[in-house]
């Protein structure tokens, strides 16, 4: 604090502190010249709003956010991962089926509860953050490496849950599964054949391993065992992990943006889009059973849940209905962009590993949508939502 | 009369001021950044900064700047480090400052991913440290040299003062300069984005919600900032001033993730109080027992350097208006220009490379090459696109392909819709980085923000 005795005790006088007190007197006339200019200037900043806020939708501070994290929470995240740990069980009661009597008709049984699981399991990855993070999304869904998997099969056993835990991401889960239960070179009878014995008892187990799985992680989310969905939902009140509501969204925000340059990525990459235009089949994420493009889809489709906080019958409050605060015309452009990609995506008339080669026109075209729909995410929704791009904590300006 | 006023000036200019306030800003400048430096290796920027990355964006005409290895730069921050502690105690004084100038800005020169405003000051800043002399009291130096026997050396003269006095201020005033544009005065943009992001922020976060807010906070924000340098200067209105400094910075800093923004600038800002203020502050800090002395040659020689360096500092930020379009969309002249908080831009970029010869395309996903932060910087900067594609260009090359690199970039800048930065049909493998303004930066959409 500055000492009043010393303050005319200058040290080394300037020009200015020896002013006569005219001089004095006009500084002070400027001083209040300034203090009334920069009083005006507030008040004018005032009355510009007043005046420029005239088309304007509702007043953004007036939605509720928490409501909005909380229904999607409840209304889409939960469901999701109930469904998919039903969806789950019912791929392991479907194997367990087929290992118990092998036939082409239970067969045909798991491959359809196995892309009934894989469905809801891409459109959870909307909201990839939390429980699954790390050693269970790697359990779930990870490249599997055919040969290590036959080294397992050829082992003998005894296979169960329990002895699937100790093998490498490579070897388990739902891309194992597809190894074993789908062969798009040999018939449905062959696969039978191949698969009768040890195949079929380590087909059963890898089901049981997926099955604890799904559940391990609705039970992370469900509120009476893990109640992630209440740390998500509560973001900025009871939440230890999202202190503010901004937390919670930039989360949800981030990732459903890292969906779509995902999804768009699994066209690019198959057609040759990287490399040159020599499609690459290899490439595909579910080449053996055929499912790349609906693997696609059903992430547009996570997206489409998390942007509208619909799932199945539950409705509520999504992120339309924030960016709806601030600008309806987002809400319509985004709402276009997803429409857009649905229906690239359903033009392409045949399965991936068939389009690269019949249809890589129509592919393309449903690759530009998923990135336009991407583009209107990362540039629009992430500004009329204020939401922060790329974890990291480095400083600002 | 202009002889006159010039030799009025040049007189004042040579006039002996105290030390006392050029000594406390020396501590605070070289203490900040020790403290910078020790936070910037606590929170692994060193390697997410300069090990990490496979490719840079240097500045143009600093190509030749390249990170060393990782021990190189923790080294690096380590000498740094000591440096700026050398610079606060005024040891070894010009050693230390011309060390920690050349390592601060060698740094930041290495990657303009991590371009910042206050990054530049402090390399400005110790630019200037390291040229003036302000170790020759209250230094570790000075202390040396008395206990030698040597006589105590003279006051500086108030033009070196002034020339930090100066520096300091024009951030302020630059900064609010850039803010009498359409965006900040007229939609309150970004502080409307942004106030509405913080209404969970302890005691004033529920004032954000009313948009009446954003405006009185970006029109005071302007008029503090073009006002502040010159009421911090004046006697009686300085504590008010200064409490508006505090108060300004503890609130941006709480809104904003800004770093040691907050803490640097109100510690700079007391260079603009009166010279003796530390003396006055902590009265035990005895009178200084050197005379004041008439300025040296190297004074007056000083003094028209620093005339020049002002004069460069003031064009500086100006440069953007030589340029076409607006500067927050083109960002032509927009570093370096104290464009401080002017923007909430968003973009999304994809790269297309096809083969000369072949015509075979190749669709290039910008994560192929950069982190996720030089990805999020690099797509709404037009130079930063330039050298991307540049990048894309030579990898390309060492494939054994000879390409052409096309661009697609939507950005978003403060709440419009978002509309191409960049001509998607301009060959950016061909295109040149300069002073020259970029052609093929698209005009600026002329919709409204979106709300």
């Amino acid at each position: 604090m500055l000492q009043p005795e010393l303050e005319d005790a200058v040290v080394s006088p300037s020009p200015s502190l020896e002013a006569s007190k005219p001089r004095a007197r006009s500084r002070r006339n400027l001083l209040r010249a300034a203090a009334a200019a920069s009083l005006c200037a507030v008040a004018g900043g005032g009355a510009a709003h007043f005046l420029t806020a005239c088309d304007e939708g509702p007043d953004p501070g007036e939605f509720d956010e928490n409501a909005m994290l909380r229904q999607i929470a409840d209304n889409v995240m939960l469901p999701v991962l109930v469904d998919f740990d039903t969806s789950a069980g019912a791929l392991e009661a479907a194997v367990s089926a087929f290992a118990d009597g092998p036939t082409e008709a239970t067969l045909a049984t798991a491959r359809e509860a196995w892309l009934a699981a894989r469905a809801v399991w891409k459109q959870s990855q909307a909201f990839a953050f939390g429980p699954v993070k790390g050693d269970l999304s790697a359990a779930i869904d990870w490249v599997a490496d055919p040969a290590a998997i036959d080294d397992v099969v050829a082992t003998g056993g005894p296979f169960d849950s329990a002895s699937v835990d100790k093998l490498g991401t490579n070897r388990k889960g739902m891309m194992a599964l597809e190894y074993l239960l789908f062969d798009p070179e040999a018939s449905d009878a062959d696969v039978v054949a191949r698969l009768e014995g040890n195949g079929a008892a380590f087909a059963r187990a890898l089901g049981q391993n997926l099955a604890a799985k799904a559940t391990t992680l609705r039970e992370a989310w469900d509120p009476s065992s893990g109640a992630y969905v209440d740390e998500f939902g509560n973001a900025g009140t009871t939440s230890d992990l999202y202190k503010s509501p901004k937390d919670a969204l930039d989360a949800l925000v981030n990732e459903i943006l890292f969906l779509a340059d995902t999804a768009a990525n699994l066209i690019a990459a198959p057609l040759g889009l990287k490399t040159g235009g020599t499609p690459a089949p290899e490439l595909e994420e579910s080449r053996l059973s055929d499912s790349s493009l609906a693997d696609v889809e059903n992430r547009v489709r996570g997206i489409d849940a998390i942007w509208e906080g619909r799932f199945g019958d539950l409705d509520g409050l999504g992120l339309s209905d924030m960016a709806g605060s601030r600008s309806e015309a987002l809400v319509s452009d985004v709402r276009n962009a997803i429409d857009k990609s649905f229906e690239a995506l359903e033009a392409v008339p045949v399965a991936m590993t068939a389009a690269l080669t019949e249809a890589p026109a129509e592919l393309e075209a449903a690759f530009n949508a998923v990135i336009a729909l991407k583009q209107i995410i990362g540039s629009d929704v992430v500004t009329v939502l204020g939401v922060t791009l790329t974890f990291n904590d480095n400083d600002g300006d | 009369m202009t002889t006159t006023a010039t030799d009025r000036a040049a007189r004042g200019l040579s006039r002996a001021v105290d030390p006392a306030s050029l000594v406390a800003f020396r501590v605070a400048l070289g203490g900040l950044v020790a403290v910078a430096s020790i936070r910037f290796v606590a929170k692994g920027w060193v390697a997410e900064h300069f090990v990490d990355p496979r490719h840079y964006f240097p500045y143009w005409g600093f190509e030749w700047v390249r990170p060393v290895s990782a021990s190189g730069m923790y080294a690096v921050y380590a000498l740094m480090t000591l440096a700026a502690l050398g610079v606060a105690a005024g040891a070894l004084y010009r050693v230390s400052a011309a060390t920690l100038f050349a390592l601060f800005t060698y740094t930041h020169l290495c990657d303009k991913t991590h371009y910042l405003n206050h990054y530049y000051l402090v390399s400005l800043l110790t630019g200037l440290a390291a040229l003036l002399p302000l170790h020759h009291h209250g230094s570790v130096d000075a202390w040396w040299s008395k206990r030698r026997g040597r006589a105590p050396r003279a006051w500086p003269a108030a033009w070196v003062l002034w020339l930090v006095r100066y520096q300091v201020g024009l951030v302020y005033f630059f900064g609010g300069v850039a803010k009498l544009g359409p965006d900040w005065l007229v939609h309150a943009m970004p502080l409307r984005i942004w106030l509405a992001r913080g209404t969970d922020v302890f005691l004033i976060g529920p004032i954000f919600r009313y948009e009446a807010t954003a405006y009185l906070m970006s029109w005071g924000g302007a008029v503090f900032d073009l006002s502040i340098p010159f009421l911090l200067l004046y006697r009686k209105t300085r504590p008010f001033a200064f409490a508006a400094v505090l108060a300004f910075h503890v609130i941006v800093g709480r809104l904003f993730q800004l770093g040691m923004f907050p803490w640097f600038m109100p510690a700079f800002a007391t260079i603009l109080f009166e010279p003796d203020w530390p003396r006055r502050l902590w009265r035990g800090w005895c009178a200084p027992s050197s005379p004041p002395s008439a300025p040296a040659w190297t004074s007056k020689i000083g003094m028209r350097v620093a005339a020049v360096y002002c004069v460069v500092q003031a064009l500086l930020p100006l440069r953007f208006l030589v340029y076409p379009g607006n500067v927050l969309w083109t960002e032509e002249g927009f570093r370096f220009a104290w464009k401080v908080m002017l923007q909430e831009k968003n973009g999304v970029v994809t790269a297309r490379a096809v083969d000369r010869s072949t015509g075979e395309r190749f669709y290039v996903a910008p994560s192929d090459y950069l982190t996720p932060l030089q990805e999020r910087m690099m797509s709404t900067q037009p130079d930063m696109i330039l050298q991307f594609a540049h990048m894309i260009r030579d990898d390309f090359r060492t494939r054994g392909r000879d390409v052409s690199v096309y661009v697609d970039a939507r950005v978003s800048l403060n709440g419009r819709p978002s509309r191409p930065l960049v001509d998607s049909t301009v060959d950016l493998s061909n295109e040149r980085e300069g002073l020259a303004p970029k052609r093929w930066v698209l005009p600026m959409p002329k919709d409204p923000p979106r709300f």
